[in-house]
Parts: structure tokens; C-alpha cells; sequence
């Protein structure tokens, strides 16, 4: 948590202030609005603004947990690569994996991208009939643990920035 | 660069083109529903007789002379649910303009058996209860033919004469297309 703590102040001090505030509000507020549509998109059928009025206040959260989450581990990575001259590995990769994950249920339910893919690797439509419906049912039912999986990824991702960025700042200092 | 950067990297740039692809069959995929497949239309619908949850059977004889959407959908299917909210907010409407509504679940749901037809159509309210929206089950026969390729969502807009005019899926994505055809059936 020290680290964490030592990490967010350094991120929102001089001279990294400026982009901060920059990369958290302007990204975050992008990315946050991208799941706010993407999220309820799954109810809808489709990408689209429409999908707003099937949103809940559950996903609303999960929107702004995954969009400033994200921003900050971007923010944090930019802070660490002005002060040290490196980006930090592993926080990045978690924070996509996260809002890749996250986009799962929306993207392969209810729509004919798995039966069309089976289709496309040659299975046979009896065989289609029965399990096409097992894999959409999947990501259907188990929508809202992809987000909770995909926000604990992004939140880990910050706290794996906070400590990459920490260790950082003391090797630095060594070197020095 | 060593070469865990190097992976790291390579590994950031299948994400994101991942993510692009997703974003892609995402926004693609709903709209293209209808074109790729299924009855065509013009063809007549086969004349099968649905079997109801309320015990009854719906003949092609008590459907014909009348429009009506022909929606084919799972249970544990999100975009159905959504749609299905979208149905019974116009379904009064479509009981004014002559149209019917025959809401019927895919045999098996596709594999994956989800929440009972009869709890899904709860979920809907009142609403659901109108003269003019059928809730069925359609048999193993009967799926595969109105729907070949196993799309958990997917409905066709039947003329008065049994021809099929339309076809799509997710209706609370698509609903201008039904009204289009609820006003003029």
C-alpha cells in the first residue's frame, strides 16, 4: 500500500503533474465512455449508442474502474519512463488483457460469430447445433464475472505499475 | 531491447489487435445476421404448428391472413432478453396495427439449456400476457429449418400470406426495421 501510495504521489507531482492529469482525465474519460456503450452492447445486440438505456449502475462502476484504472497505469508508466527512462513490463499487458477480457460477453454472445467460426474450421451443423449454444451460453451467463475478472486484472495492473515504478525510483537512486 | 521487452511488446500488439478484431465482429456481426443465411426472403414460411408453454398448439390455419414476426431466440441469450424488454414496450402497437408476435425458444436452446421459457416470459411483465405475442418451443425439426445455422437470435417478418419479408436479429438493435414493417405489413 506504501508503495501504491508513494507511487500515486510521485505520478501527481511535478513535473509529471501536467501529462498526468492529461493522460487520467482524457484517456480514462475515453475509455470509460467506450465501455459505457460496450458493456450494455451485449443486452442491445450491438454496438451502439442505443445500448445506453440497458444500462445499469453496476456497469456504469465497472466503466469508470476499467477506463481510469487504465489511465492511471498509462499515467504511472509515463511518469516512471520521465523520471527513469523506462517503461515498466507486465502492467501493460494486464491492463489489455484486462479490457480485452472484459469485452468477451458482448462480443461472442448471441451473435453468429461462434457458429460461423465453427462453421468456417469445417464442423459438421448437427454438431453446431449442439454446441455453439454451450460456448455463447458461456460468456452470456457468466457476463458479469468476465467484467469483475477484467477489472481486478486492471486494478492489479496499477498496483504492479505502483510497485515496478517504486523499485525504479530505489535502483535509480543506487546507481546514482 | 532483450528480449523480454521484445516479448512484452510483441504480446501488447496481438492484445490490441485482438481487441480490434473483437471490436469489429462486435460492431459488424448484429447488422450482418440477416444476410448471411437462413430462409431467404420471399420464400414461404414451412407450415409448421408451434407448440405453446400454455399447453396449446398454434396452427399455420390461426396464422394465416395475419402478419406477425417470427423470433427465434435462447433463453440465456442477453440480446434476447434485451429485445424481448423492446417487444413489450410496442407490443399494444403492434396489437393495434393487425401484428403478432410469435416469440418461439431454439430446441435445447442450442445445447445449453438456460432459464425456463416460462421464467423469461415473466421477466417481461404484463405485457407479455397480450393476445397477440405466442411464447413456443420450437422442436429439434423445426429449429433446423427456420434456423440452419443455430443463431441463439434471429427473426424473420412474415406477410399476410406466409412470405417472409424481412430478416434480422436482436430486436432492440433493429426495432426501426420492425416498426417499418408493422407499418406497412
Amino acid at each position: 500500500m506504501q508503495r501504491l501510495i508513494l507511487a500515486l504521489t510521485t505520478t501527481f507531482s511535478r513535473p509529471a503533474l501536467a501529462r498526468t492529469l492529461v493522460i487520467v482525465l482524457v484517456l480514462g474519460s475515453l475509455i470509460s465512455f467506450f465501455y459505457v456503450v460496450a458493456l450494455p452492447a451485449g443486452t442491445l445486440g450491438a454496438l451502439s449508442f442505443a445500448a445506453l438505456r440497458f444500462l445499469t449502475p453496476w456497469q456504469v462502476l465497472a466503466s469508470v474502474l476499467l477506463g481510469y484504472g487504465f489511465a492511471l497505469v498509462i499515467a504511472m508508466n509515463a511518469a516512471a519512463a520521465g523520471g527513469n527512462g523506462g517503461l515498466r513490463k507486465g502492467a501493460g499487458a494486464l491492463g489489455i488483457g484486462g479490457l480485452v477480457a472484459s469485452l468477451l460477453p458482448s462480443s461472442l454472445c448471441c451473435t453468429p460469430v461462434i457458429p460461423l467460426v465453427l462453421a468456417a474450421l469445417g464442423v459438421s451443423a448437427p454438431t453446431i447445433f449442439r454446441t455453439s449454444g454451450v460456448f455463447q451460453a458461456f460468456f452470456a451467463l457468466h457476463a458479469a464475472a468476465f467484467v469483475s475478472v477484467s477489472i481486478g486484472l486492471v486494478l492489479l495492473s496499477v498496483w504492479l505499475a505502483a510497485y515496478n515504478f517504486t523499485s525504479g525510483c530505489a535502483l535509480a537512486a543506487e546507481k546514482r | 531491447m532483450t528480449m523480454t521487452n521484445l516479448i512484452s511488446r510483441r504480446l501488447h500488439a496481438c492484445c490490441l489487435v485482438f481487441a480490434g478484431m473483437l471490436l469489429a465482429l462486435a460492431v459488424w456481426f448484429p447488422q450482418s445476421a440477416a444476410a448471411s443465411g437462413d430462409l431467404s426472403v420471399g420464400a414461404s414460411v414451412p407450415p409448421f404448428s408451434y407448440r405453446l408453454i400454455d399447453g396449446k398448439v398454434l396452427t399455420p390455419a390461426a396464422l394465416r391472413g395475419r402478419p406477425y414476426v417470427l423470433w427465434l431466440m435462447a433463453t440465456w441469450c442477453s440480446s434476447c432478453q434485451g429485445g424481448t424488454a423492446v417487444v413489450a414496450q410496442h407490443i399494444a402497437e403492434l396489437r393495434a396495427r393487425g401484428i403478432s408476435v410469435v416469440q418461439l425458444e431454439v430446441a435445447q436452446d442450442l445445447g445449453y439449456p438456460g432459464p425456463p421459457l416460462a421464467a423469461f416470459r415473466k421477466a417481461a411483465g404484463m405485457a407479455a400476457a397480450s393476445p397477440n405475442w405466442y411464447w413456443g418451443e420450437a422442436t429439434e425439426a423445426q429449429t433446423r429449418a427456420l434456423d440452419p445455422h443455430a443463431y441463439p437470435d434471429l427473426y424473420y417478418l412474415v406477410d399476410a400470406r406466409g412470405r417472409i419479408v424481412g430478416t434480422d436479429g436482436a430486436p432492440a438493435a433493429t426495432w426501426s426495421r420492425i416498426a417499418t414493417f408493422a407499418a406497412h405489413p
